[in-house]
């Protein structure tokens, strides 16, 4: 009994063996294929097996990379001998689907991009833009980068201006103040990696404001500068407005000029008072003059008062002492003295020009004086 | 452009310098263009008596103004002097920038950090632009000149008064006019040029 039951099961696995072997090779007799190549041979390429019946989608990155500072991007495929583009994207992956009905031969195309880094900014853009939407690009493309100038950081207070550029952190260049908004790069070739940095400086807003008259030097400075500033305070016919003081800041003010220096956005204000001193000398002046010759008039009509004795005497005495002659000093002592003045000036003039206090052409200046 | 008093604040004011910003001023920067420009806008500063514009500069540090150079020498300036607080750019207008120094005696200093927090500690002797590269008015130069000769000619005056070569009367005169005047000379270099007198004649 036991030997049958042996027998049996030896029987059965034999039987269920030879079943799954003739599937196996009906399948491997009847295997369709897909090959996979890339133009350049950028990827090693591959085949697979295509089962027929179900359904097979064909799976490729976007992007991969080459060496430390290159990649490469699918541009198209051919399949079958037909050429189809590829919608470019930097990241993720292609899919297609293939038929398993019947073998396929499949070849990628990919171009070489590098990447080109800009910092100091993050108001720019490409000029032309990525093929790839983001910063890199195909090699052998030429890119400039355009920059806003300026970036609002608080509102009519502080702003950065961008003052000069470099390019892989090997050449600079200052840029100028044409009073356009933006600035844009030559093209820079895109045949390997590139760094563009934009150096900015902060700036801030000096407002110089006045209730009267017109004001100068607001604008916008950079910090550490010392910025003139003034207001023609102007006037109300024959009052005169005239400017006393300077308000909300530390401005150096020495009656005729005034400087403030920037270290931060500031508003000053222009203190203006009436002056009231055209008025008097217009009105206030001739009513006084008019006031003046009425009283000398007044006064020409009272009789004239008879000198005392004491008087006629003391101008006698000083008649007398005016008549004492005068006492005559060594003739020729006074320009002898003032010949030995000049001549100690410009001896000490010489002496300070030999011992380099003062230089050639302020001494040759001052000497003709 | 600057008032007197602006430019005279700056001749004695002592700058503090660390060594990499020190070292433009001593001898082994002497071919330097940094040097080189440095000493060019305390010259034409003094010629002008205020700040002084880029392409002037670029002249007298390169021999020529055209753009390239202009943007040679800004460059500097902006990348070393500015940044030291060697300069100072004054901008007048949008289209009208000047530079000038901030000073003209110089201090080198090691910095010094402690659990105390920062501090900064002398090296050497104060060093000093050439004085005849200051910014001083002529009618200071003319003053000193003015005083050493009245004080000379005073001291003379005594001198005859004592050996009689010349009458009380004379003496008197002469005495009091130029004491007067030296007194005058006096009061304008205390007042406008305090400190400046004892800066620049000392040695």
């Amino acid at each position: 009994m036991k030997l049958l039951v042996i027998f049996g099961l030896v029987l059965f696995s034999f039987v269920m063996l030879n079943y799954s072997g003739d599937v196996a090779y009906g399948q491997i007799s009847n295997q369709n294929t897909l090959k996979v190549s890339f133009e350049n041979n950028v990827l090693p390429s591959y085949e697979m097996p295509l089962v027929p019946g179900q359904t097979f989608t064909l799976s490729q990155n976007h992007s991969w990379v080459h060496d430390e500072t290159s990649r490469f991007n699918l541009e198209s495929y051919t399949l079958d001998g037909e050429k189809v583009k590829i919608s470019r994207t930097a990241r993720g992956d292609f899919t297609l689907p293939i038929s398993t009905d019947s073998s396929h031969n499949i070849v990628f195309s990919a171009t070489q991009q590098y990447a080109l880094s800009v910092d100091g900014t993050n108001d720019f853009s490409y000029l032309p833009s990525s093929p790839t939407n983001d910063n890199w690009f195909d090699s052998g493309t030429d890119v400039s980068v355009n920059v806003q100038k300026t970036t609002e950081v608080e509102s009519n207070k502080v702003r950065q201006e961008i003052t000069g550029w470099s390019l892989d952190k090997a050449e600079f260049w200052n840029i100028e103040d044409d009073g356009s908004t933006s600035f844009t790069t030559p093209p820079i070739t895109l045949n390997e990696y590139h760094q563009v940095d934009f150096f900015a400086a902060y700036q801030y807003k000096l407002n110089v404001i006045s209730e009267t008259g017109e004001t100068s030097g607001s604008g916008w400075y950079e910090q550490g500068v010392t910025v003139p500033i003034g207001v023609d305070a102007g006037g109300d016919g024959l009052v005169l407005n005239s400017l006393s003081e300077w308000e909300g800041a530390d401005v150096t003010y020495d009656g005729n000029t005034a400087q403030i220096f920037i270290d931060g956005p500031v508003t000053v204000s222009a203190k203006v008072e009436k002056n009231y001193s055209l008025v008097a000398s217009v009105i206030v002046i001739p009513i006084l003059i008019i006031g003046f010759i009425g009283f000398k008039k007044f006064k020409n009509r009272v009789p004239p008062v008879e000198e005392k004795p004491v008087e006629r005497i003391v101008e006698k005495v000083i008649e007398k002492v005016a008549e004492v002659p005068e006492k005559k000093y060594e003739d020729g002592y006074d320009e002898k003295l003032s010949i030995y003045l000049k001549e100690q000036i410009s001896s000490k003039l010489d002496e300070m020009k030999s011992s380099e206090i003062i230089s050639g052409s302020k001494y040759s200046k001052i000497k003709e004086f | 452009m600057l008032s007197e008093e602006d430019l005279i604040a700056r001749i004695l004011k002592v700058k503090n310098l660390k060594e990499n910003c020190f070292k433009y001023l001593e001898d082994v920067s002497k071919e330097l263009l940094t040097q080189k420009i440095l000493f060019a806008i305390a010259e034409l500063t003094a010629e002008k008596m205020g700040p002084v514009k880029l392409s002037e500069i670029a002249k007298k540090t390169t021999g020529e103004n055209d753009k390239l150079k202009q943007d040679l020498v800004r460059l500097t300036i902006e990348k070393s002097l500015l940044k030291c607080g060697l300069v100072e750019k004054l901008k007048y207008a949008s289209n009208d920038v000047r530079y000038i120094l901030t000073a003209y005696q110089f201090q080198k200093i090691k910095e010094i950090d402690s659990f105390r927090g920062e501090s900064s500690q002398p090296l050497g002797d104060v060093f000093q632009l050439p004085k005849n590269t200051w910014p001083i008015s002529d009618n200071f130069y003319l003053l000193l000149a003015k005083k050493h000769g009245y004080e000379q000619s005073l001291k003379k005056l005594h001198s005859d008064f004592d050996g009689d070569v010349i009458p009380r009367g004379k003496y008197e005169t002469l005495n009091s006019e130029y004491t007067k005047s030296l007194d005058q000379i006096n009061e304008k270099l205390d007042s406008t040029y305090s400190g400046l007198e004892t800066l620049v004649m000392t040695e």
